[in-house]
């Protein structure tokens, strides 16, 4: 079986196929950034696919000095940003949402699960809550917020991700984290009344 | 003075210090759950507050709690909807079987093409197939980025020397690229100067005010007898003395900023594709494009010498940039990547946070209320502009070979 490094040097030289395996290993991964990004699945499932046509292209860009997971990271990060920079429209669904596809309406599953049914029940409601709070973020805070906390990004590396500088980095991060609190204990106030 | 007085002012005391105290050390929590973000001192005073101030102390623990749930969200990994990967490949592959269509037989096709899809305007006549395409972007702050470099590269090279590096990845291809159009690079050699990942890379270009996008000299040898229509494109960018003149055209407004789209591979496959059946077909892409985002075409205009034609388009302001993000992925692609950071208002927003983050760390009061009075302009030059450019210009630049 080819390594990673074999099939990426293979699709800079135009190899589809390889191509192809590099997306088969890593469309969840990215999927699900998307997902973080995005707050949907339709919008998920578009960045997702935009990322990895943008990937192939370039492709011979890459140096292989991160890992190839980031490099795609970093693709939809930028893609996000340039795409919904002014469009503040997010329908949000929730994870339990079924996906529409091709082939009719298929559930979503979690693939890494350390947790029963029940508890996974319980932090998907809880997540479903998360994510609204999230989604209602500005663009600005949530892009860092999902970096940091979501997907556990440096500092430093979010600084180059989105093009900022470090103390533009960490005051967006300050503020989306306490904007993030106060979202959640009004949701947690709905959900009681 | 009573007792009762100074024991309660030594009171309101504590407690203006004590707010003072949580104001300074709340804009700390954010910071306390990450490792090797506060220096040991800040550490050092948040745990000495929140051991005797519960607000603080709850604080904390709330933010902790988040950032637990929000870590444990992140574990998660979701699986791709089923066809995702097929749609992806399909699209490569589709991309990459235009690529090939335009590879050898490339000239040919034009040639028939050009006698195919002449247009009874003027302007049309003689057409080949190859189109270099433009941008001038008038009032488009997202896409100017403030930076002086932009008039230092446009002064300090001629236009043709920074197309130039914009036509390939590296100057071995310069001759390849401009001497010969059925040469369609693989697409691993499409330049990467509006990469996503890497924003630097790309060569803005932005001409002097007044100043015809002209090109001083061909830079590389198409020395083939039979140049393409590619090549010839960049000799009739070459005529300075019949050169487009934004300024002669753009009377009512001040093209300042020019923003030369690159002729990479992946443009020049895409425009070839286009011209393979109708000529016209970029152009009613571009109609399309800017119908489907609300927009207008406002003037079309034709260059001097007839090689170019160009399109005034008035669009939302809110859409923009969509616009512009879908005319890129039309194969129209910027030299000038869009810029999160350069638009006014996210300056604005820079500029907004910053203030906020100064005046909730500010413990004087004087301080404050010249900060709140800053921020309250930045607000509504913010306000401003948001509000006040309901459009954006975006003019649209074609050139099309003699």
């Amino acid at each position: 079986m080819e390594t990673t490094e074999e099939l990426i040097l293979s699709s800079k030289e135009g190899d589809l196929s390889a191509f192809e395996k590099l997306v088969m290993l890593y469309q969840d991964r990215v999927y699900t950034h998307c997902l973080h990004l995005t707050g949907n699945s339709h919008d998920a499932q578009d960045l997702a696919q935009d990322v990895f046509i943008q990937a192939f292209r370039k492709i011979t860009s890459f140096r292989g000095d991160s890992d190839f997971g980031t490099w795609l990271h970093r693709i939809a990060v930028n893609l996000w940003i340039n795409r919904f920079r002014k469009n503040n429209k997010v329908t949000l669904i929730s994870y339990d949402e079924p996906v529409s596809t091709g082939d009719g309406e298929i559930t979503r599953e979690f693939i890494t699960t350390e947790n029963s049914p029940q508890d996974l029940v319980e932090a998907s409601e809880r997540a479903f809550i998360v994510q609204s709070a999230l989604a209602k973020l500005p663009e600005e805070f949530k892009v860092v917020v999902v970096l940091r906390d979501l997907e556990g990004y440096s500092y430093e590396e979010i600084a180059e991700m989105v093009s900022c500088s470090l103390g533009t980095v960490k005051s967006r991060i300050s503020r989306g984290r306490k904007l993030l609190r106060k979202l959640l204990i009004e949701a947690d106030v709905q959900s009681i009344l | 003075m009573k007792i009762g007085c100074v024991n309660s002012m030594i009171t309101y005391r504590k407690r203006d210090m004590m707010m003072e105290d949580c104001k300074y050390i709340q804009d700390l929590l954010p910071f306390y759950i990450d490792d090797g973000i506060l220096t040991e001192a800040e550490r050092r005073a948040v745990n000495l507050h929140i051991a005797h101030c519960d607000s603080c102390s709850k604080e904390l623990e709330a933010l902790q709690h988040n950032a637990w749930m929000l870590h444990q969200m992140g574990r998660s990994i979701f699986q791709a909807p089923s066809g995702l990967s097929a749609r992806i490949m399909e699209q490569l592959r589709s991309e990459t079987a235009a690529s090939n269509f335009s590879e050898a037989p490339a000239v040919k096709k034009i040639e028939k093409t050009k006698i195919l899809s002449l247009r009874p305007r003027h302007f049309w006549s003689g057409i080949a197939a190859a189109m270099i395409l433009a941008v001038t972007v008038v009032g488009v702050p997202t896409l100017i980025p403030d930076d002086s470099s932009l008039t230092r590269v446009a002064q300090e090279q001629p236009v043709s020397q920074v197309e130039g590096t914009t036509l390939s990845t590296n100057s071995a291809e310069k001759t390849e690229t401009s001497s010969s159009i059925e040469q369609t690079a693989p697409m691993e050699n499409v330049s990467s100067n509006i990469s996503e990942e890497e924003p630097t890379d790309s060569v803005p270009v932005q001409a002097p005010e007044s100043e015809p996008p002209t090109v001083v000299e061909k830079e590389t040898s198409a020395t083939s007898e039979d140049a393409t229509p590619f090549s010839s494109a960049l000799e009739s960018e070459t005529n300075t003395s019949t050169g487009y003149t934004p300024a002669e055209t753009q009377s009512t407004q001040s093209p300042s900023n020019l923003i030369l789209l690159n002729q990479d591979d992946e443009v020049r496959s895409t425009l070839l594709k286009m011209s393979f059946t109708d000529v016209e077909a970029a152009v009613l892409q571009l109609e399309t494009l800017v119908a489907d985002f609300e927009g207008k075409i406002t003037d079309t205009t034709v260059s001097s010498d007839s090689n170019c034609e160009i399109f005034t388009v008035k669009v939302p302001r809110s859409q923009a940039d969509s616009f512009i993000v879908s005319i890129t992925s039309s194969g129209f692609v910027l030299s000038q990547e869009q810029d999160f950071k350069t638009s006014l208002y996210s300056q604005l927003m820079e500029e907004y946070l910053q203030l906020q983050t100064q005046l909730n760390a500010s413990t004087s009061e004087e301080v404050s209320m010249q900060l709140q009075t800053q921020l309250a302009e930045v607000e509504q030059r913010m306000n401003a502009a948001q509000e006040d450019v309901q459009y954006e210009t975006v003019v649209i630049w074609i050139q099309l070979a003699a």
